[in-house]
C-alpha cells in the first residue's frame, strides 16, 4: 500500500504522512514536527534497516557524505488505528513526494535534499566522474543517490520546478539550480559563451546542461543565495568569475586614468 | 543470446521510457516492446551517443516520422553484446561511446592509485627509513666522503687538540693498520686531548681515540677492541648514515649529487648529536669482532673493556659515558659478544706493548695541552 500523505504550506511547508497500523516511515533526525501519541521513534544508525553493524556503519557514513544525519529516525505506528506523523522542511521552500519505483528505483539529488520517506530508502553516494562537472556544476562531486521502492520526500529552497527531457532534449541551467534528476539524464558544464556575459551577464563562468531522456527538478532559489539575499553579501560565485571581475576593474581603472573611457 | 535489455523513448511514451528488448540482425536494430509490437531500424539510421549522470549510458537515436526516438542501454554487459553483433558501420560509433565510459573510470582509477602510491611511498619511507639511508650513504662518492671527515676534524679541533704523534698515536696506527688490511680507505689515526672516556669516526677513514680512552684501558687489546669497533663505523658508512638522516632529506639530494659545500657545514654543526642506532652499533660490534680475529688480536679484549665501561657506566649513575649512551643494554650486549667470541676461531697472540709507559706518556701529553 502505497505511503498516505499530505504536503501543507506554500513555501514555508512539512508533510504530514498517515501511518497506517504497524507501517513505518523514516525522517531525518530533527525534521519532526508533531506525531501522535502511539508512534514510536526509535534512533537507528544507517538507513534504518541493516541488521550487522558493520553495514550501519557505512550506510551512516556514506549518509553523513552526502548531507544527512549519521543516524535515521523511525517512526512505527504501534497501535491499531491510523496514526499521524509529519516532518517539516528546513528552510523556505517546497517539499515534493517521488514515487521511486514509478522514477525507474533510483534518483539522484543534491546533498541534504533528502527529508523523509518509506523504511527501506537508501540513502548512497553518486559522485560525479566528470571533473569539471565536479568543480563547477555548484553541486560538487558528491551527490545523494536514493534507492529502493517507496515514497521519498525531498526538500530544497525555493520552488520546485519538474521539467521532462525527451531523449536528446538539452537545457542549460544556472549552476546551483539542480535539485534532483533521474540517473538516465546527462549532467555536464559548458562555459556560458564570452568573456562578456561571464563577467556582466550575472550566471558566472558556466552553466549547467542537462540533456534527455529523464526527469529533473530545478530550484528556483539555492540556499546559498537566499542567504546571500539575506545578509547582503555580494552574490558573485566562485573564485573565477571574481577574478575576471577583478581583472575585468582594473582594465577600466587604467582605460580612465589613460583617459579612454 | 545477443538480445539485451534497454529502454525505449519516443514522443508518446513516458520520459522515462519503457523497458524493451533490443538486438541487431541483418544490419538493423530490432527493438521490441514488452507487448510484443517491433521496430525495426537500419544501421545508416541510427546515432550513437552517451548519456547518463555519470556518463555510462549508451543511446541509440533516430527518427521516424520526423519525430525523435531513442533506446538507451545502461549496462556494461550489455554494451559488449551490443559491440560484438552490430554492423560494421556502428561498430565505430560505438567504440567510441564506449571509450568515453572507460575513460572516466581511468581517470579516478589514475589518480586514486597516484594518492595510493605516494601514501604507500611515504610509509615505505618511514618505516625503511634506515635502509634508504644505508642506500644513500653508498651512493656517496669517496672524495665527498673524504672531504666531509676532513671537515669535520677541522671543527672538532677547534675543541681540543688532537695529535699523531707519541707512543699512544703510533700505537694506535700499529694496530689500526693490522685491523684495515685490504680496506678501501686510507685510515688516519689521531689521539684526542680529551679526558673523556670516548672514541669515534668520522666519514672517510678518520679514527678519534680520546685520551681519556687510552687511560681508560688496562691493555693493547682493550684498546684494539675499541678501534675494531671504530673503524666498521667507516667501513660501513654508518656515521654518514647519520649525517645524513640528521640533516633531512633535502640534503640527501644535495650530497648524492656531489654538492657538499653547504651540506657539510650543516651536518657538521650536528655532529655532536649523532647517534648510532643500537642496530649499527651492534652490528660494529659483531663485524668488529671478526675483524679482531682475522688480524689475530685477541677476543677478549673487547668484552672486557665493555665490561669495564658498563662498571664505570653504574658508577657514574646517571649522566653516564658518551660512548654508551646509544646502547644502554649493556649487560645483553657483553653476553652477546662472549657467546661469538667462543664460536669465532682465533689463533690469537696477545698485543705486546708497554701499556703503562703509553698511558704515562699520554697523560703527560695531555696535560700540557
Amino acid at each position: 500500500m502505497a505511503l498516505q500523505y499530505r504536503i501543507e504550506g506554500s513555501d514555508l511547508q512539512y508533510v504530514e504522512l498517515t501511518l497506517a497500523p504497524g507501517e513505518t516511515a523514516v525522517g531525518e533526525p530533527g525534521a519532526m514536527m508533531y506525531a501522535d501519541a502511539g508512534v514510536s521513534i526509535e534512533s537507528h544508525m544507517g538507513d534504518g534497516d541493516e541488521s550487522a553493524l558493520g553495514g550501519r556503519l557505512a550506510a551512516g557514513f556514506k549518509r553523513s557524505l552526502t548531507g544527512e544525519n549519521f543516524f535515521t529516525t523511525v517512526f512505527t505506528n504501534t497501535l491499531q488505528q491510523p496514526l499521524r506523523v509529519s516532518f517539516a522542511a528546513s528552510s523556505p521552500g517546497k517539499i515534493i513526494a517521488v514515487d521511486l519505483a514509478a522514477a525507474g528505483g533510483e534518483l539522484i539529488c543534491q546533498r541534504g535534499a533528502f527529508l523523509g520517506g518509506t523504511r527501506g530508502i537508501r540513502v548512497g553516494l553518486a559522485f560525479k566522474k566528470r571533473l569539471r562537472a565536479g568543480m563547477f556544476g555548484g553541486e560538487g562531486f558528491v551527490m545523494q543517490r536514493l534507492t529502493g521502492s517507496g515514497t521519498v520526500f525531498l526538500h530544497a529552497s525555493g520552488t520546485l520546478a519538474p521539467l521532462e527531457l525527451r531523449a536528446g532534449q538539452q537545457i542549460k541551467v544556472d549552476t546551483g539550480c539542480l535539485a534532483a534528476l533521474q540517473p538516465t539524464v546527462h549532467y555536464d558544464v559548458q562555459y556560458v559563451g564570452s568573456l562578456k556575459t561571464s563577467v556582466l551577464g550575472g550566471e558566472g563562468l558556466f552553466l549547467a546542461t542537462l540533456k534527455g531522456p529523464g526527469t529533473v527538478w530545478l530550484q528556483s532559489l539555492p540556499l546559498q543565495r537566499l542567504r546571500a539575499a539575506m545578509t547582503g553579501v555580494s552574490q558573485v560565485r566562485g573564485f573565477g568569475p571574481r577574478l575576471v571581475y577583478f581583472l575585468f576593474f582594473i582594465i577600466v581603472v587604467i582605460m580612465t586614468l589613460a583617459g579612454k573611457m | 543470446m545477443s538480445e539485451v535489455e534497454g529502454l525505449l523513448h519516443g514522443p508518446e511514451l513516458p520520459v522515462s521510457g519503457i523497458p524493451a528488448r533490443l538486438w541487431f540482425l541483418d544490419g538493423a536494430l530490432h527493438v521490441r516492446r514488452e507487448d510484443g509490437a517491433i521496430e525495426i531500424v537500419p544501421a545508416e539510421s541510427l546515432s550513437v551517443s552517451v548519456t547518463g549522470f555519470n556518463e555510462n549510458t549508451l543511446q541509440l537515436d533516430w527518427q521516424r516520422e520526423g519525430q525523435a526516438h531513442a533506446v538507451t542501454v545502461a549496462n556494461a554487459q550489455a554494451h559488449q553484446v551490443l559491440l560484438a553483433h552490430a554492423p560494421a558501420s556502428l561498430v565505430g560509433h560505438l567504440r567510441r561511446g564506449h571509450s568515453t565510459m572507460h575513460w572516466h573510470r581511468r581517470k579516478w582509477n589514475v589518480v586514486l592509485g597516484v594518492v595510493a602510491g605516494l601514501t604507500l611511498l611515504a610509509l615505505v619511507a618511514w618505516w625503511q627509513s634506515e635502509a634508504i639511508t644505508a642506500w644513500m650513504a653508498q651512493r656517496v662518492s669517496m672524495e665527498t666522503e673524504v672531504h666531509i671527515g676532513e671537515q669535520a676534524l677541522a671543527e672538532l679541533q677547534t675543541e681540543h687538540e688532537f695529535t699523531q704523534e707519541g707512543p699512544g698515536a703510533k700505537a694506535i696506527a700499529d694496530i689500526g693498520a693490522r685491523l684495515t688490511k685490504g680496506s678501501r680507505y686510507q685510515y688516519r689515526w689521531y689521539v684526542s686531548a680529551d679526558r673523556e672516556i670516548n672514541a669515534f669516526a668520522l666519514p672517510g677513514g678518520i679514527v678519534v681515540v680520546n685520551a681519556g680512552m687510552i687511560e681508560a684501558t688496562d691493555n693493547a687489546d682493550e684498546l684494539a677492541g675499541v678501534l675494531a669497533h671504530e673503524v666498521q663505523h667507516v667501513e660501513q658508512r654508518h656515521t654518514l648514515q647519520q649525517m645524513i638522516h640528521a640533516a633531512g632529506w633535502a640534503a640527501v639530494l644535495a650530497v648524492a649529487l656531489g654538492d657538499v659545500s653547504a651540506i657539510t657545514a650543516i651536518v657538521i654543526h650536528q655532529l655532536g648529536n649523532l647517534r648510532n642506532s643500537r642496530k649499527l652499533e651492534a652490528s660494529a660490534d659483531v663485524e668488529g669482532m671478526k675483524a679482531l680475529a682475522r688480524a689475530g688480536i685477541p677476543l677478549d679484549g673487547m668484552v672486557s673493556l665493555f665490561r669495564k665501561l658498563d662498571g664505570e657506566q653504574r658508577r657514574r649513575g646517571g649522566a653516564g659515558i658518551p660512548l654508551l649512551h646509544s646502547h644502554p643494554a649493556t649487560a645483553d650486549r657483553i653476553a652477546e659478544l662472549e657467546q661469538l667470541a667462543a664460536t669465532l676461531k682465533c689463533e690469537c697472540q696477545p698485543l705486546v706493548y708497554d701499556w703503562k709507559a703509553i698511558q704515562g706518556e699520554t697523560k703527560k701529553w695531555r696535560t700540557s695541552n
